[in-house]
């Protein structure tokens, strides 16, 4: 029979949280998560800009970047972009290089949220407001965009929950987060199913608040009697 | 169905369209009143509408009756298979029903266990210890290839039979697993690349090093070069992947690599990896093969590999086939 040791949890219990810097445990996934996903968001809509950009090789780029990233598996891209780099000589962290292969592949996915938010805009918009006489520019930021995010906002979530569950994979370069730290754990006590079902209830904990987070920023943004609210 | 859901008082009206809001509890609520009403023929209530427009009268009775013929189904199912196939919990006679054996390891780990490039077939000392276990016991032998590290758990709940992965034999891992009588005798040894030049403990101090998560050398390391501050938490690296970390201590990324000794001088030994052995740590560690806990019949089967292997000299000719002795 198995002998299940609660008492692990405890005893590693401020190990698996981590220190704050260098940040490792609960508080590296954190930070990863949050970073990766603000990066991802800022460069999702610029490259979601380029995708429906008329300029033709602004839109190849964009194309080829999109479908790259997407085509790809993430573990793949991180063990590139840390040992694959390396291999030429640079050196990042694998902090640094975590967060930079993980904004890479979200702003890959959030582009295309984006691009699927703006084109679901009625035509009609972006023609009252250039006969009104705004420019592209003003038309997009003033008009489309915060209509397009409010629309896509539950396909956001989706991505920043995945996101939050994709800063795992980063254990495999040696990035100290919770799930290396309870392999580190698991390796000492020999009682991987408390251990891990301990940190499975963090990542919960971690992917329902957001998802909470982003049902009051719904609700806030909602126009009641206009499609996507309530 | 709409006049018994205004008569609760949850209900939250949007100012334009006149809709409410259903919380569950409500909507159990209004199930629970309206399953009451058609089993009580609340017709004269709720006059009925044109007979073609009448829907079918909903059977309670014929949900409750699906439902608890399911559950029995499954009650049934579940017990049954458990008395056709009841589980062994003997690993020894588990293995002879089954008639193969199923053996854990991680790879690479020359020359102890790894793949042939070309015919992707598993060899190496372990790999051919485990083939004299399998025919000793007249099965075919599987193996499965995993981390390291969850090697433990996968004997511990009997996963796998059996876990031959130069694993070390020490009293940590023997509370929660037992070990075979030992095969090889191993020391720690630090890898690196053939231009560095690190000959003690100290030599190490402010580099980075990494290791394999779960073994002996990452205790090594942390209790030798962690804890007396020669190096820093951040700097001790543990990777699952071992020829990741070879290749990072061949692309500068690593200054060292601390594991054992035949795997060290393995990767030395090839002139083209440019990596060579700084100084051997004199740990003095037995591998041994990993077994559930209370298998004494299982444990003596293998046992008694190991040893006929040790006495009639196979063991010493197999060892040196593969350069772990005689380095």
């Amino acid at each position: 029979m198995i002998y299940l040791d609660l008492s692990v949890i405890t005893k590693y219990f401020w190990f698996l949280i981590g220190d704050l810097w260098p940040p490792t445990g609960l508080i590296a996934t954190v930070i990863l998560a949050i970073s990766c996903i603000s990066l991802g968001f800022v460069g999702g809509i610029l490259i979601g800009l380029a995708r429906i950009s008329r300029n033709r090789l602004v839109y190849a780029l964009s194309t080829v970047y999109v479908e790259g990233f997407r085509g790809t598996p993430l573990l793949v891209q991180i063990f590139l972009i840390y040992f694959g780099i390396a291999s030429f000589g640079i050196f990042l962290d694998p902090f640094i290089a975590g967060i930079a292969a993980l904004s890479l592949n979200t702003a890959a996915y959030q582009a295309e949220i984006f691009r699927g938010g703006v084109q679901s805009i009625p035509k009609g918009q972006m023609e009252a407001a250039r006969s009104m006489g705004l420019s592209y520019n003003q038309a997009m930021f003033q008009v489309i965009i915060p209509q397009a995010l409010r629309n896509s906002l539950p396909a956001y979530t989706n991505e920043f929950i995945t996101m939050i569950k994709d800063t795992s994979l980063v254990f495999s370069i040696g990035v100290v987060e919770l799930v290396l730290r309870a392999r580190q754990v698991t390796a000492i006590t020999f009682q991987s199913f408390v251990v891990l079902a301990f940190i499975a209830w963090l990542f919960f904990l971690l992917t329902f608040s957001t998802s909470r987070i982003m049902r009051f920023v719904e609700r806030k943004y909602a126009i009641p009697g206009m499609m996507g609210s309530e | 169905m709409n006049n018994i859901i205004k008569k609760t008082n949850n209900a939250k009206k949007c100012p334009i369209y006149d809709t409410d809001q259903y919380f569950l509890s409500d909507v159990l609520l209004n199930l629970i009143i309206a399953i009451r009403d058609d089993m009580s023929d609340a017709t004269e209530k709720n006059p009925s509408p044109a007979p073609s427009l009448q829907k079918q009268k909903k059977k309670p009775w014929m949900i409750i009756g699906i439902v608890v013929v399911v559950i029995v189904a499954l009650i049934a199912v579940v017990v049954l298979g458990g008395f056709l196939n009841p589980t062994e919990t003997d690993v020894l006679k588990k293995v002879q029903n089954r008639g193969q054996l199923i053996v854990g390891t991680q790879v690479p780990y020359a020359p102890f266990e790894y793949q042939n490039a070309t015919t992707s077939k598993f060899e190496g000392i372990d790999m051919e210890i485990a083939q004299k276990v399998a025919d000793a016991l007249h099965v075919t032998l599987v193996i499965k290839s995993m981390d390291f590290d969850p090697l433990f758990g996968a004997v511990q709940t009997g996963q796998i039979d059996m876990a031959i992965s130069s694993i070390t034999i020490t009293p940590a891992r023997e509370q929660t697993v037992n070990f075979t009588i030992p095969y090889y005798t191993a020391n720690q040894a630090v890898l690196e690349k053939s231009t560095s030049n690190y000959t003690n403990s100290s030599s190490l101090s402010g580099t980075k090093v990494v290791t394999q998560l779960g073994t002996t050398g990452s205790d090594w390391v942390n209790t030798n070069l962690v804890t007396p501050g020669i190096i820093t938490a951040a700097n001790h690296v543990d990777l699952t992947d071992v020829s990741a970390a070879a290749t990072g201590v061949q692309d500068g990324i690593y200054n060292a690599f601390v594991v054992d000794t035949p795997v060290a001088y393995g990767y030395a030994a090839d002139a083209t990896t440019g990596l060579s052995v700084g100084f051997v740590i004199p740990t003095n560690e037995h591998y041994g093969i990993c077994i559930q806990q209370n298998q004494q019949n299982f444990r003596t089967a293998v046992d008694n590999v190991i040893q006929g292997m040790i006495d009639d000299g196979s063991m010493h000719a197999l060892l040196l086939k593969y350069h772990a002795i005689g380095v």
